[in-house]
C-alpha cells in the first residue's frame, strides 16, 4: 500500500449507459490505483464492475468523464490503445483462438519478427521465461483447444505479463480454478504487485478477497459506496457492503458462507440415505476417444437428499454430468429411476423421466441468447401454454412474468437474452427449471457468476426442493458449496469416484486431500 | 432502438441492393447510345405497361415461394442450396404429371401437380436432412451436389422422352387449358398464384412465431444444443426443414409450369433457387418481410430487362444485377456463419466494439 | 414472440408504392417515344450475334435495308440462349409497342411470335428460317433445306467414295445436330440420306444429337465415335459444337461439311464442302418490302437453290485445292441442275 505515491491511475466521473437496455451500468464513477497494490472489486452481478474495467481497458467507450494515467488525460479507443499504455485485462473467458497453439495465441498483435516472419523461437524462450519467472506451468506449444479451462486462464494471465503492464486488470480469474491453481494465481498477483504493477481483481469470493487484496472497493447500483483496506474490515463487513445491509453486530463475524455452513451442520438434518433410491446409478462407465473418463461409478439418491459430486475439474465430472443429463449414452452400466432402467439416454427421454437439469455450461447449453427472455423461459413448459400446438399469447405471458417476478429478473420480457446482465442470465436458467422440478433435480456449479445475493437465493431454493422430497444430484467444484447442500459427497479422482463421505467425515480437509489424489494412500484403499 | 446486429444487418442489404443498382446505372450508361431513355427505362419501365407490371409481380410471387423455403431452412439453422433442382424437377414432374392425363378435370390436375411438386421438392430436401441427420454430413455440400445431379436428369427428360416433337423448341408439350391457373393482368403473366404465395408468407409467420413446433424449430436454429438439452428432438429439425425447404422450393416449380409457362423448358426456372437465398437473406429470414424483398428483387430484375431494349449490350443485364446482389448479401450474411464463430466472429465483434466506441467516444 | 411491425408496415409501403405509382408511371412511358423515325425495326436475336454467322448475316441484312431507305431505325435485342426467356423477351419488345416490325430468325421462332400475337395482335412480325401460315401477322421466310440438305448429302457421297486421302469408301456418313427439332427430322436428315444414296445406293447416315449448341468437347467425343465406327464425312449443324467436330476430324483424319455458311477457312483441307443461305440477301429484301408497306402477312413463302437463297459453295479457294476434280464435276452438274429449275426438291412442312 503506498498511498503517498501518486497514483498511477485516476478514474473521474465516469458514467456509462447501455443504450440497448437503459440500464446506467456505472454512474459517475471515480476510483484512484496506486502502484503496486493488490485492489478487489465486489459487488453484486450488474454492479458495475465489469463496466468500468471495461473501459479503463478500452473495451468500452464512457457517456462522460476522463480518465488518467499518471495525471496525464488519456482516451482509448481500442484495448489496443489502452494495452500500449500498460494496462491490460484479462477476461473471464479468455478469447484465445482454439485452433491455435498457446505461444501463437498469447503473441497475437505483439509478435516479435525476424526477416519479417514471426519469431517462433524468441516468442517461446520469452513465455517459458514468464512462466518460469512467476511459476506458471503450461505447455506454450500445446493448442489452445486441448487445454483445461483453468489452465487457460494461466495462459491468459501470462498473455497479459507478456504485454508488460503497469495495470492489470483480473476478471474472476479463480472462478475455474481448484485451490492448488487458486495459489498459483494468487503468487502470481503478488510477484506483480512487488514490481509496482496495479493489479485489480473482479470477483465474488469473499474468502479470497480478505486473503490477498490490499484494497477493497464495493461498488453497487454503478456507484462505488466505499473503498476500505482489507487489514481494516472482515468478510462479512465487505459482504454487508456488497448487500447494501446493515453491518451485522460484531466486529469479526464469519463470511456469509462460514455461517451457512455452520448451521447445515448444527441442524443436522435426518438424510433420506437408506430410504428408498429414487435414482440409482450402477456401474456406470463411459469411454471417449478410447480414453475411460468415467469408470465403474455408482451411487443412489433417495428422495429428500442431496448428494454432492466434487472434485478437480478434467477428473470425470464433466462426463458425469453430461451422462446424467442423458447428453451421452454410458458405455457400461446403467442409471434407474425408482428401479426402472433408462431404455434410452436422449434429454428428450430424460426430461419425460422427470429429471430437471441446470448445466455448468450456460450459455451454450442452458440458454439461447438470441432468443428472447420468454422463450428461454418456456422451454419446459412449451406444450403446456396454448392449445393444439399452437401458443396462447396471455398465457405464455402471464407464465414468463410470473417467472420474472418470482425470480427478481430485471429485463424486457421480449427482448433478446442477450441483452441481460449475465447475473440475469444465471437467474433466467435457474427460474426455468426450478419453476416446475421434476422428482430429480441435477444442478452443475449452480452459483457459477451469482452474486451473494443471487447465490443464497439459489441456496434457499436448493434446501426448499430437499425439503419437498426431491432427489437432488449437486456437482461443483466449489468445496465450501457441497459442504453446504450435500448430505453426502462422492469425490471424483482420475475417472473414479474414490470415496463418498457422509455425516462428520465431509471435511474440507479430507475432501481436499481426496481430490488431489493424496488420500489413496493414508485410507489404505478405495472405498465406496 | 436497433440492436447492432441488426443495423449491421441493415447495412449490408442496403449496400448490396445500392452497389447493384449503381453497377447497373453504370453499365447503362456505358453501354446504351441512349443512355436517358435506358436509365428511364430501369427505374420506370417496369412500371410502364401492364404486361411488364405483371409479370415482375409474377416472379416476385415465385421469389416469395422459393424465398419462403430458404428461410424455414436458415430459421432451423440449416442450409438449403439446392434450391435451382428442388424447384427444376418439381415444375418438370408436375408438367409431366398434367401431360399424362389432359382429360382430368382442372381441379384434379392441378392439386395433382401441386402434390407431385411438392414431394419431388421435399424428397429432393429430405435427401440432404437425412444425410446430414445420420452421418453428418454438411446439408450445404449435399443439397447442393444432389441438384447439381437432378439438373441434368430434368434436361435429358425434357430434350429425350418428354420432348414435343412438334416443337422446334427444347420443351414438353403445353399443358391442357383446365390445368392452367387463372391469370389476373393479361396478356402479363400474373396469376392467382400471387395470393397462394402471400398466403403462404402470412401461415408461414404463424407456424414460425405462434406454434409449438415453430418455436422449437427457430431454438434449433439460435442455439442447437439448448435445444437438445430441453428434449426438442433435433434430429427431426434437421430432416424436416430441409424437406419442406425442398417442399416450397417444388411448390414455386409448380406454380411457375401452371401459372407462367404452361410447359416445362429446358432451364426455365433457373435462377428461382439462389435468388430466393437472396431474397430470405434480404428479409433476414422473416417471412414477411419476404414479400418486399421478393418484390424489390423482382423489380431490380424486371428494370434491367426493360434497359436490355435499350442497351448494344450482349449480356444479361438481370444476370449481372443478381450477381451482385447475391455476392455481396451472401458475403455479408453467410460468410461469418460459413467460416464459424472462432474467427470471424472475433474479428466482427472486435470491429463493431471499435465503431461503437469511436462514435460514444466523440460525446466525451 | 412478436410480429416485427417495421417489416410489415414496410411490406405495406412497398405494396402501396407499386400501386399508387404505377398508372402514373405508365403514362409517362409512353410519352417516351420521341422518335423522329417514320419506321422503326427490332431484331430478335434468339442467342448471341457474336459467333453466329446466321446471325451475322440478320443483322447485317436488316441494317443494309434500314440504311437503303430514309428514317428507319434498327434495335437489335439479343434473348441470349436460355429458351425459356425467349417468350418473356419476345413478349417484351412487342410489349413496348415501339416497334412497326420485329424481324427474327429460328425455326421456333414461329411459334413464340404466334403466341405473343395473342397477347399483343397488332405486331408485325418477320420471321426468317421458320415456318408459319395463317398469322395475320406474320410473314415467314423458310429456306428450302430439303435441297440444301440434298446438296450436302449428295457431296458427301461423292466424297466416301471418291477415294480421297481419308475416304474409307464405307459409304458411312456422319450427322451431328445440336438437338432435334421437326425440320432436322422430317427435311434435313431424310433429304441428307436421300442424296447420300443418289451416289451411293446402301450409304448410311449416322446421326447423333449433342443435346445443345455449345458443347464443344461433347461433340469431339460424338464425332470420335463415329469415325471410330467407319464414318469418313461428317455434316455438323450443331452451332459451338461444330468446332469439336472439327477438332475430332483433324486428329482421326475424317472431313467435315458445314452448313449454313461457308465454313472453308474455319479448318482448310478439313472442311471440305459448304452449303450457303443467302440470310442476309432474303433478310435485306423482306426488310425493305415491309418498310416500303408491300411485304405481305400471313403467307408463308420457301426460297430455294433455284431462287438464289441457298446454294453450293463451290467458288472457294481451299474448295478447289481439296478437293479433286472428278467430285468437283460430278457435284457441279447435280448443283447446277437445281440453279436452273430443272431439278426442283419441293420442302414439304407437316
Amino acid at each position: 500500500m503506498i498511498e503517498d505515491s501518486p497514483p498511477i491511475v485516476r478514474i473521474e466521473k465516469i458514467t456509462k449507459v447501455f443504450p440497448e437496455n437503459n440500464v446506467r451500468a456505472a454512474d459517475s464513477v471515480s476510483l484512484e490505483l496506486y502502484p503496486g497494490e493488490v485492489r478487489s472489486l465486489v459487488g453484486e452481478n450488474g454492479a458495475g464492475k465489469s463496466t468500468i474495467m471495461h473501459i479503463l481497458s478500452g473495451n468500452l467507450a464512457p457517456n462522460s468523464g476522463s480518465i488518467r494515467l499518471n495525471e496525464r488525460r488519456v482516451r482509448f479507443s481500442s484495448p489496443g490503445d489502452a494495452i500500449l499504455e500498460g494496462i491490460v485485462m484479462v477476461h473471464q473467458h479468455p478469447p484465445l483462438i482454439p485452433d491455435f497453439r498457446v505461444w501463437e495465441s498469447l503473441f497475437l498483435g505483439i509478435e516479435p519478427t525476424r526477416f519479417g516472419f514471426i519469431d517462433r523461437r524468441t516468442c517461446i524462450a520469452t513465455l517459458e521465461r514468464i512462466c518460469e519467472q512467476y511459476g506458471l506451468s503450461f505447455d506454450p506449444r500445446a493448442r489452445v483447444a486441448d487445454l483445461a479451462a483453468s489452465q487457460l486462464h494461466l495462459a491468459a494471465i501470462a498473455g497479459a505479463l507478456l504485454r508488460k503492464p503497469r495495470v492489470l486488470i483480473l476478471d474472476e480469474p479463480t472462478a475455474p480454478c481448484t485451490d492448488p491453481e487458486v495459489e498459483t494465481i494468487f503468487s502470481v498477483i503478488r510477484a506483480a504487485a512487488r514490481k509496482g504493477v496495479a493489479v485489480v481483481l473482479i470477483t465474488h469470493k469473499i474468502r479470497e478477497v480478505m486473503r490477498i487484496s490490499d484494497t477493497i472497493t464495493v461498488m453497487r447500483n454503478g456507484r462505488v459506496v466505499t473503498t476500505v483496506h482489507a487489514a481494516e474490515t472482515d468478510g462479512s463487513a465487505v459482504s454487508a457492503a456488497i448487500m447494501g445491509v446493515e453491518r451485522p453486530a460484531g466486529p469479526k463475524a464469519s463470511t456469509k458462507n462460514e455461517t451457512a455452513t455452520g448451521s447445515r451442520e448444527d441442524t443436522g438434518q435426518p438424510s433420506a440415505i437408506g430410504a428408498h433410491p429414487r435414482l440409482s446409478v450402477e456401474s456406470l462407465s463411459l469411454t471417449v476417444n478410447r480414453r475411460e473418463v468415467l469408470r465403474d461409478i455408482s451411487f443412489t439418491v433417495g428422495a429428500g437428499e442431496v448428494f454432492g459430486v466434487t472434485g478437480i475439474r478434467e477428473n470425470g465430472l464433466e462426463f458425469l454430468e453430461d451422462v446424467l443429463a442423458g447428453l451421452i449414452a454410458p458405455t457400461r452400466g446403467r442409471m434407474c429411476i425408482d428401479g426402472v432402467p433408462i431404455a434410452r439416454y436422449s434429454p428428450r427421454e430424460f426430461r419425460r423421466h422427470g429429471i430437471s437439469y441446470v448445466p455448468t455450461d450456460r450459455i451454450f447449453r442452458g440458454a439461447s441468447l438470441d432468443s428472447s427472455v420468454t422463450e428461454n423461459l418456456i422451454l419446459n413448459r412449451r406444450h403446456r401454454l396454448g392449445f393444439a400446438g399452437v401458443f396462447d399469447r396471455d398465457t405464455v405471458r402471464g407464465f414468463a412474468g410470473s417467472l420474472m417476478n418470482r425470480f427478481d429478473i430485471v429485463g424486457h420480457a421480449h427482448g433478446p437474452l442477450r441483452t441481460l446482465s449475465g447475473g440475469n442470465i444465471q437467474k433466467v436458467i435457474l427460474s426455468r427449471e426450478l419453476a416446475h422440478p421434476g422428482p430429480i433435480v441435477v444442478f452443475s456449479e449452480p452459483s457459477w457468476g451469482l452474486d451473494v445475493r443471487s447465490r443464497d437465493m439459489m441456496y434457499a431454493e436448493i434446501h426448499r426442493l430437499r425439503a419437498d422430497g426431491h432427489a437432488i444430484v449437486l456437482i461443483s467444484v466449489d468445496i465450501d458449496e457441497v459442504l453446504e447442500l450435500a448430505d453426502r459427497v462422492g469425490v471424483m479422482y482420475a475417472a473414479t469416484m474414490i470415496r463418498t463421505l457422509t455425516g462428520s467425515d465431509r471435511s474440507r480437509k479430507k475432501i481436499g486431500e481426496l481430490m488431489l489424489g493424496l488420500a489413496d494412500r493414508t485410507t489404505g484403499g478405495i472405498l465406496r | 432502438m436497433i440492436a447492432p446486429k441488426q443495423q449491421r444487418h441493415a447495412t449490408a442489404t442496403g449496400i448490396a441492393l445500392s452497389a447493384a443498382v449503381i453497377a447497373t446505372v453504370v453499365l447503362l450508361i456505358i453501354g446504351s447510345d441512349r443512355p436517358t431513355a435506358a436509365l428511364t427505362a430501369f427505374f420506370l419501365g417496369p412500371f410502364s405497361n401492364p404486361y411488364y407490371f405483371g409479370n415482375m409481380l409474377a416472379e416476385a410471387g415465385l421469389l416469395v415461394l422459393t424465398g419462403l423455403g430458404v428461410c424455414l431452412a436458415f430459421r432451423a439453422g440449416v442450409f438449403n442450396l439446392g434450391g435451382e433442382g428442388q424447384t427444376y424437377a418439381a415444375a418438370t414432374a408436375s408438367a409431366a404429371v398434367v401431360l399424362v392425363m389432359p382429360a382430368a378435370p382442372g381441379g384434379v390436375g392441378i392439386a395433382a401437380a401441386f402434390l407431385v411438386g411438392i414431394a419431388i421438392g421435399g424428397t429432393l430436401g429430405a435427401f440432404s436432412g437425412v444425410f446430414k441427420w445420420l452421418t453428418d454430413t454438411d446439408e450445404l455440400i449435399t443439397s447442393f451436389l444432389i441438384s447439381a445431379a437432378a439438373i441434368p436428369i430434368v434436361d435429358y427428360l425434357i430434350i429425350g422422352p418428354w420432348n414435343d416433337p412438334a416443337s422446334n423448341l427444347l420443351t414438353t408439350r403445353r399443358v391442357a387449358e383446365q390445368f392452367r391457373l387463372l391469370r389476373i393482368l393479361p396478356p402479363s403473366y400474373l396469376h392467382v398464384g400471387v395470393f397462394g404465395a402471400i398466403a403462404l408468407s402470412v401461415f408461414m409467420l404463424f407456424y414460425l412465431f405462434r406454434t409449438v413446433s415453430g418455436y422449437e424449430l427457430r431454438l434449433c436454429g439460435l442455439n442447437r444444443n439448448f435445444a437438445r438439452y430441453g428434449g426438442v428432438p433435433v434430429g427431426m429439425y434437421i430432416v424436416g426443414p430441409m424437406a419442406a425447404s425442398g417442399a416450397f422450393h417444388g411448390l414455386a416449380g409448380t406454380t411457375a409450369v401452371l401459372g407462367i409457362h404452361h410447359a416445362a423448358l429446358v432451364g426455365f426456372t433457373g435462377g428461382l433457387g439462389w435468388n430466393g437465398i437472396a431474397v430470405a437473406l434480404i428479409a433476414r429470414t422473416h417471412p414477411l418481410g419476404v414479400i418486399p424483398a421478393a418484390l424489390v428483387f423482382a423489380y431490380l430484375n424486371a428494370g434491367a430487362k426493360a434497359a436490355m431494349l435499350h442497351t448494344t449490350f450482349t449480356f444479361e443485364l438481370g444476370t449481372i444485377i443478381q450477381a451482385v446482389i447475391f455476392f455481396l448479401i451472401t458475403a455479408t450474411n453467410i460468410g461469418p456463419q460459413l467460416l464459424g464463430p472462432r474467427l470471424t466472429g472475433a474479428i466482427l465483434t472486435r470491429r463493431t466494439r471499435r465503431s461503437k466506441q469511436s462514435e460514444a467516444t466523440n460525446d466525451l | 414472440m412478436k410480429i416485427n411491425t417495421r417489416i410489415a408496415a414496410s411490406t405495406l409501403l412497398a405494396a402501396a408504392f407499386f400501386f399508387v405509382t404505377a398508372p402514373f408511371v405508365s403514362s409517362l412511358g409512353k410519352t417516351e417515344i420521341t422518335d423522329e423515325e417514320t419506321f422503326s425495326i427490332a431484331v430478335f436475336v434468339p442467342g448471341v450475334v457474336e459467333g453466329s454467322p446466321t446471325y451475322e448475316m440478320l443483322v447485317d441484312g436488316v441494317r443494309r435495308a434500314a440504311a437503303d431507305s430514309a428514317n428507319v431505325s434498327v434495335r437489335v435485342v439479343e434473348g441470349g440462349f436460355n429458351q425459356a426467356q425467349w417468350i418473356q423477351s419476345l413478349t417484351s419488345l412487342a410489349a413496348t409497342g415501339e416497334y412497326d416490325l420485329i424481324v427474327s430468325s429460328n425455326p421456333s421462332l414461329p411459334e413464340i411470335a404466334d403466341e405473343v400475337s395473342q397477347s399483343f395482335p397488332d405486331q408485325n412480325f418477320l420471321i426468317l428460317d421458320g415456318f408459319l401460315e395463317g398469322n395475320p401477322r406474320m410473314r415467314t421466310v423458310m429456306f428450302n433445306q430439303r435441297e440444301q440438305a440434298f446438296l450436302s448429302g449428295y457431296f458427301a457421297g461423292l466424297v466416301t467414295t471418291g477415294g480421297m486421302a481419308n475416304s474409307r469408301a464405307s459409304a458411312r456418313v456422319g450427322l451431328l445436330a445440336g438437338q432435334e427439332y421437326p425440320i432436322m427430322n422430317d427435311v434435313i436428315r431424310p433429304a441428307f440420306e436421300l442424296g447420300l444414296r443418289s451416289v451411293a445406293s446402301d450409304g448410311i447416315v449416322e446421326f447423333r444429337v449433342l443435346g445443345n449448341w455449345f458443347d464443344a468437347g461433347r461433340a469431339t467425343e460424338l464425332a470420335n465415335s463415329m469415325i471410330d465406327g467407319g464414318v469418313d464425312v461428317i455434316l455438323t449443324i450443331a452451332g459451338g459444337g461444330n468446332q469439336g467436330v472439327i477438332a475430332a476430324a483433324r486428329e482421326k483424319g475424317a472431313y467435315v461439311l458445314w452448313f449454313d455458311s461457308p465454313g472453308y477457312d474455319e479448318a482448310p483441307g478439313i472442311v471440305i464442302g459448304s452449303t450457303i443461305v443467302r440470310l442476309d440477301d432474303a433478310a435485306y429484301e423482306r426488310t425493305i418490302d415491309a418498310i416500303d408497306g408491300r411485304l405481305e402477312y400471313g403467307r408463308a413463302e420457301i426460297l430455294g437453290v433455284a431462287d438464289g437463297f441457298v446454294d453450293f459453295d463451290d467458288t472457294h479457294r481451299e474448295y478447289d485445292r481439296h478437293v479433286p476434280e472428278s467430285i468437283r464435276t460430278r457435284h457441279k452438274q447435280m448443283v447446277e441442275r437445281l440453279r436452273t429449275g430443272d431439278l426442283v426438291l419441293d420442302m414439304i412442312i407437316r
